[in-house]
């Protein structure tokens, strides 16, 4: 996995003109990298990982994924690039709360399914050459086998409802890996978490990133958290700066 | 994991919304699937009804006189006849009234069916003993009306049927003569649905006694076997035949003497002449007999007959009395000119008149005030008839009962009175030999003026004979002009093609296939499946906008589920598509449990009618019907209007970028702009349009009615709808200051003006609309009514009548029977006669299509008096005299009620409608007047003279409008029901009549307020959900109101201002416009507004509405303010 942004910059309309977020960003992130972000509130860390998961748009500069500039793709190619090649944590787990963990867990492979298809092979699928989807059995075998990496497989027919916020977290990791993405895109993951519960959140996200081979850009205000990252960037004034964290 | 699963758990997890969504699309369903069973059982009863009364018959045979019964004898001599048609069952029918001899209780136009053995095969519920002699059997509403049992005795009363016309010389017109009277015995009752005959789709109960046809026949003073009805069974192998089949029948088999017509030869082999037992022949078998002469290349020639009393020679005296004077066309080699006369030499003889001599002919013509007046003319002798002969030919007279068959003139029984001392031996020597022959000539013209001298008919030809001959005779008649085989071969031609010719124009019998028209009429005029699913649309509405809003507010708050779907790699559409198939599967649900609910909704609105609702249906019996079909339509209907809806509601949900769905941000904020000048001068000018319209039509009525109504409803919903809109936006004007609860709760509506118009805009609309429907209801009372242009047209009563009442002198209290105090009163009062004609009612009060309208034949008399509120299609000083215009394209000018015109008939000013009339005849009307709210809604009007031409048969009138004396109303009544007793009256005050009309509006009405509340209130639940559910995602909002200082009464008094705000300002706003709107409608003296119905309605929905946001506020209030502040 390669990212690539160059020259990003991001901004929003307002009645005075327009208020710039992003100014020349430019930032490069790897497989199995580890790039926590951290900055003041309101400076645009979201902002920032929205782009590089094709939430929002860019109003400057390019975004490239395995040089594929995803700036310029089209709905469904952006799909696509959301259900195999990234993989989102918010603060808000944002786990359905009428799907049990499993089915959670299991949501994305029918984003996956539904790119993929036979029949229906979409050009997205192809710029980003996506192997054929799992089997219903596979997939639930998978998800399975994910919930018991992150220590919920005795609690996945339990409704969110019914976890606590770190169990919760746990499964929406679940839920961002299954489809094998190779970038994990986390917007404060522990914002709602207690101390330890945040601390065994972090430790498994980045055990299953090594795992996997998957790269993790993080935004997050603590920077203990932050330490435990490969690199540390600071946001400021529009662009991304090294930091010690 | 796939997107049904998905759905389906949301549906559980979601569960108590979609309880709610479901129950909206239930309750819309329901009212929609409903009201199309409604219509279904209307039809259906209707049907079911029309079969039952029909039993077995399919066709039916009418005769306009009395037809032999022979004429079934004929009609099996065909053989494609008997294969299609197993019975043919001969009935006699007439209408008469009754009175319990134990208790004098008369009622009036009941239908006397004579009977035999046989007629069960036509009629199989006929389950009692066929009556024989003097024993009748009743129907159960007979029965009940006039509280008979079996074994009491009934007095029967009834015209009689005489072919010749009443109101000519031959017409016998005294009480005894005109009608008979039987004591009869109830033998048995027929329960409800065995005893209601009925060849026709009325509606209501049908009134039939039933009794022994040879006794009514003697009743009638008929000596032969007659009928005037043959019923026709299908055979099982006759499915193809129809009323073709019959007619054909009758033209191969059937013969003269069954449409009461004969033709005989002139002794002297001059003519054919075809002659009726009516003495004067009907116009159309006049225009059959001409055309059949034409068809087989024959002459054919008119003769007329009339008695004069005396002829005199005003040059020496001489006189002879009692004589027949012919009128002959030409073609015979009789010439005479208008004001001329011949004699035969009989006459000349006796009279010895020089050529050119003035003889003066006496006669009598008859009047309606049942004396005979006499009159004369002056004719000039110019010779006689037959200078070679004799010149007598009785063969031009026809057969006149009580004359003719009399073997002296001493023995003559005329209906006219006679002097029989004036009666020469001579004359009755040429009585003896010659018996009628006319010793007199004039023009055909002038002996057809003498009969109209004593007739209102003008449109009838007054033709006694129509001659047949080979070729027309030229110069003087010679003896024997044709040869006898001339004769036979043109009796053997024209006979044939007068059959075929009568049959083809419905002369003398008519052919109509009853039960596919009775069928026809019972689809009924009334849409009662649209009409209920309009008086319910507000239900329907309410409950669709009360599910597509709490679909909305479930959306959006599922928006971020969608937000992650996104994320997750779904496409926007794929993303709102598990929601949108939760949405598909609850229109499912809702629209299946509704289409069940539906038919409890449409039964209990059939047992509303049927009770509660009567005056809407009348006597009408209703079931409930259920067609598949129909409940698949509201089923898929209901389904795919909730689904539609529920798309719609969703449908910006998707446009929304996935982050803001994420965060849950479904709305775009938008700024309230500042009131711009254009939006005030708007505001000003709307307003006073409104005013001035307002002013126009109240105080200076320029215009009226419905127009006024909705231009000055909506142009005042509008404009206060924008008042408040303008007030709203004007709460940005000012800063919030001090503890000022009410300016923060304008301000927060402001900031949602447009869910908050959306809101007051729908309550202010629900409310507008029942108010002013409410303000519809009235009563009429006597005060308005007696106004020359109300609907009463100043008559206070309506009379109707059984027999018809041939003598002016029995209305005015000096009828042979009257009560001698009568006369005076009656005498101050204005008593205008219509004709009427049989059919069937107009008015609401009939559920079935009309098949034949009923019509009344208005006099000059009427007209020039004037009155009543008519719209008229072109302008005359008395729109009245638009009646009498001369039809054009042979299309009828006609005047009717304007609702009844509208509403059943389907038709309106100035438009062509086309009746048909109890011979299946069509004829084409224009209604060149309609009348408002007036005393004719069950009837067509036209000229009296139209009328005439349209139905012969009908001479005197059975219906009566009185204007009587100021109060002297209830005398009037009681003298007239008095003297018209024998006449079987029926008196009906005009009030009444128009409050039964208006009693079905009324009913409508009250259905569509009782519908439209229970809308109401779904809707004031549905907004007050919804408003709630807003409520809650702004508990944030309020849980920080609460941490800065405000207590939870703050809270709770904000809630109620913003909500209850809107439900106040959107019911005072509604209230007030409706209140302006309907104001003439108010303060008109013949308003019945339910006051109370709609205060309870309007305070229910406000309390429907409060009491839910109180509820909300005191939950909102005792959140805890940190968990609250801090959850998602």
């Amino acid at each position: 996995m390669k990212l690539r942004l160059e020259n990003i910059g991001k901004s929003y309309p307002l009645p005075n003109g327009n208020l710039e977020i992003l100014k020349n960003l430019s930032l490069d992130a790897n497989s199995g990298e580890t790039i926590a972000v951290i900055g003041p509130s309101g400076v645009g860390k979201s902002t920032l990982l929205n782009i590089i998961g094709s939430l929002e748009p860019v109003s400057a500069g390019k975004a490239l994924y395995n040089n594929v500039d995803i700036s310029h793709l089209t709905e469904r190619e952006l799909a696509s690039y959301r259900s195999s090649c990234v993989g989102f944590v918010f603060q808000d787990h944002h786990l359905l709360p009428q799907l049990s963990a499993l089915e959670n867990v299991l949501l994305p492979v029918l984003a996956y399914q539904l790119r993929t298809s036979e029949g229906k092979r979409e050009s997205a699928s192809m710029i980003f050459s996506l192997p054929p989807p799992p089997t219903n059995e596979e997939a639930r075998k998978k998800a399975e086998e994910m919930l018991e990496r992150v220590g919920m497989r005795d609690r996945m027919d339990f409704a969110p409802g019914k976890l606590s916020g770190g169990e919760r977290q746990r499964v929406a990791l679940a839920r961002a890996l299954i489809n094998g993405a190779e970038l994990l895109l986390c917007d404060e993951p522990t914002g709602n978490l207690d101390r330890d519960s945040a601390g065994g959140v972090i430790s498994l996200l980045l055990e299953l990133a090594r795992e996997k081979n998957a790269g993790i850009i993080m935004v997050t205000h603590n920077h203990e958290h932050a330490s435990k990252f490969q690199k540390c960037l600071k946001l400021n004034d529009g662009a991304l700066q090294e930091c010690s964290p | 994991m796939n997107f049904p699963r998905l759905s389906w758990k949301g549906i559980l997890h979601y569960r108590a919304t979609g309880l709610l969504i479901c129950l909206g699309i239930l309750i819309a369903s329901a009212t929609l699937t409903g009201s199309l069973v409604v219509g279904d059982s209307v039809r259906g009863s209707l049907r079911e009804t029309v079969l039952r009364r029909l039993g077995n018959i399919d066709v039916a045979i009418f005769s306009t006189n009395l037809a032999p019964v022979s004429l079934t004898d004929h009609l099996d001599a065909s053989s494609k006849f008997r294969q299609s048609y197993s019975h043919i069952v001969p009935v006699l029918q007439v209408i008469g009234n009754a009175v319990n001899l134990n208790t004098n209780q008369i009622l009036p136009r009941i239908n006397l069916i004579g009977i035999r053995s046989d007629f069960p095969l036509a009629y199989p519920s006929f389950r009692a003993p066929i009556p024989h002699e003097r024993d009748v059997v009743v129907n159960e509403t007979v029965a009940n009306v006039l509280n008979l049992h079996v074994g009491d005795a009934l007095m029967l009363h009834i015209p009689s049927m005489s072919a010749v016309p009443t109101d000519s010389l031959f017409g016998r017109r005294s009480k005894e003569d005109a009608a008979s009277s039987l004591r009869v015995i109830v033998s048995a009752i027929l329960p409800k649905n065995e005893g209601d005959f009925s060849l026709t789709a009325s509606t209501g109960s049908t009134e039939d006694i039933y009794i022994s046809r040879e006794w009514l026949r003697m009743l009638i003073g008929e000596k032969e076997d007659c009928a005037n009805i043959f019923l026709l069974v299908k055979s099982a192998s006759g499915e193809d035949a129809d009323a073709a089949t019959v007619k054909s029948a009758l033209e191969r088999y059937a013969q003269l003497s069954d449409f009461g017509l004969n033709v005989t030869e002139n002794t002297d082999h001059r003519y054919l002449n075809l002659q009726t037992d009516s003495i004067v022949m009907d116009n159309k078998v006049v225009q059959a007999a001409r055309e059949a002469a034409t068809d087989c290349g024959a002459y054919s020639t008119l003769s007329s007959i009339y008695l004069a009393t005396q002829v005199s020679n005003t040059q020496n005296k001489n006189s002879l009395h009692y004589l027949v004077v012919a009128g002959v066309g030409d073609g015979l080699g009789i010439s005479c000119p208008d004001n001329e006369i011949l004699l035969n030499s009989w006459a000349y003889k006796r009279l010895l008149p020089k050529l050119g001599a003035a003889l003066n002919v006496k006669f009598l013509a008859p009047d309606w005030m049942g004396t005979y007046e006499p009159r004369s003319l002056t004719l000039r002798y110019s010779g006689l008839t037959d200078p070679t002969g004799e010149g007598y030919d009785d063969g031009l007279v026809p057969t006149v009962p009580g004359i003719t068959d009399e073997e002296s003139i001493a023995n003559w029984n005329p209906p006219f009175p006679i002097n029989l001392g004036v009666v020469t031996p001579d004359d009755e020597a040429y009585w003896n030999t010659y018996r009628a022959a006319p010793k007199a000539f004039a023009s055909l013209d002038t002996v057809k003026a003498m009969w109209l001298e004593g007739s209102m008919d003008s449109m009838k030809q007054w033709v006694t004979g129509v001659l047949a001959l080979p070729r027309p005779i030229v110069g003087k008649a010679a003896h024997s002009p044709f040869t006898a085989q001339e004769m036979e071969a043109l009796k053997a031609t024209f006979i044939p093609a007068l059959l075929h010719r009568l049959v083809e124009d419905n002369a003398g019998l008519s052919v109509l296939p009853v039960r596919q028209l009775a069928l026809n009429a019972a689809n009924g005029s009334t849409d009662f499946g649209g009409l209920f699913l309009g008086l319910g649309f507000f239900l329907v509405i309410a409950s669709l906008l009360f599910s597509g809003v709490l679909m909305r507010l479930s959306g959006e708050r599922r928006a971020s589920e969608a937000g992650v779907l996104l994320a997750l790699g779904f496409s926007p559409e794929e993303s709102i598509r598990a929601i949108k198939l939760e949405g598909a599967m609850l229109s499912l649900f809702g629209a299946l449990a509704g289409t069940g609910v539906g038919v409890a909704y449409a039964a209990f609105t059939l047992f509303l009618l049927s009770t509660k609702w009567r005056g809407a249906i009348g006597d009408t019996h209703l079931d409930l019907h259920l067609m598949l079909s129909s409940l698949f339509l509201g089923f898929f209907l209901s389904f795919f209007i909730a689904f539609l809806s529920m798309l719609f509601s969703l449908g910006r949900l998707t446009k929304r970028p996935a982050l803001r769905l994420l965060r849950g941000e479904t709305q775009e904020i938008h700024p309230v702009k500042k009131v711009t000048f254009a939006e005030k001068a708007t505001q000003t000018v709307v307003l006073a349009l409104a005013l001035a319209l307002f002013v126009s039509s109240t105080l200076f009525k320029l215009i009226s009615g419905a127009e006024s109504f909705f231009a000055i409803g909506a142009l005042l919903l509008i404009a206060f709808l924008n008042g408040v809109r303008i007030l709203l936006k004007r709460q940005y004007d000012r800063t919030i200051t001090g503890s000022n609860l009410r300016r923060l709760a304008l301000r927060n509506l402001s900031a949602g003006l447009l869910p908050s118009m959306a809101a007051i805009g729908l309550i202010a609309g629900g409310v507008f609309v029942l108010i002013a429907v409410a303000a519809n209801v009235r009563v009429y009372h006597q005060g308005g009514l007696l106004s020359k242009t109300s609907g009463t047209g100043g008559y206070s009563l309506i009379v109707k009548t059984t027999l018809p009442v041939n003598s002016g002198k029995t209305l005015m209290g000096e009828g042979e029977s009257a009560n001698p105090q009568d006369a005076p009163l009656l005498r101050q009062c204005r008593i205008m006669p219509f004709l009427e004609s049989p059919g069937d009612d107009i008015s609401c009060l009939n559920l079935a299509a009309p098949e034949h309208p009923r019509l009344l034949g208005v006099s000059r008399a009427f007209m020039n008096a004037d009155g009543f509120d008519i719209s008229a299609n072109s302008y005359s000083p008395n729109p009245w005299n638009l009646l009498v215009a001369a039809p054009k394209n042979n299309i009828i000018p006609a005047f009717a009620d304007s609702d009844s015109a509208e509403w059943i008939l389907q038709s309106g000013l100035g438009q062509t409608y086309e009746i048909t009339l109890p011979n299946g005849e069509k004829q084409k009307i224009r209604f060149e007047g309609l009348l408002k709210h007036s005393v004719f809604a069950s009837e067509i009007l036209i000229s009296e003279s139209n009328f005439r031409k349209l139905f012969p048969e009908v001479s005197y009138p059975r219906y009566f409008l009185v204007q009587t004396p100021p109060g002297g109303q209830d005398q009037v009544s009681n003298a007239l029901q008095r003297d018209l007793a024998d006449y079987g009256v029926q008196i009906q005050t005009s009030r009444d009549f128009l409050n039964s009309i208006i009693a079905v509006q009324n009913t409508y009405i009250s259905a569509f307020l009782a519908l439209g509340g229970i809308g109401l209130l779904l809707g004031a639940a549905g907004l007050i959900a919804a408003l709630l559910l807003n409520a809650w995602r702004r508990r944030k909002e309020f849980a920080m109101m609460l941490a800065i200082g405000f207590d939870k009464r703050d809270v709770v008094t904000l809630l109620l201002l913003e909500y209850g705000g809107i439900l106040a300002i959107g019911l005072l706003t509604g209230t007030v416009t409706a209140l302006i709107a309907s104001y003439p409608e108010i303060i008109s003296s013949d308003a019945r507004i339910n006051w109370q119905i709609i205060l309870i309605t309007l305070a229910s929905f406000l309390v429907a509405g409060i009491l839910p946001c109180l509820f909300a506020g005191k939950h909102i209030a005792s959140q805890n303010i940190p968990i609250a502040l801090k959850e998602e």
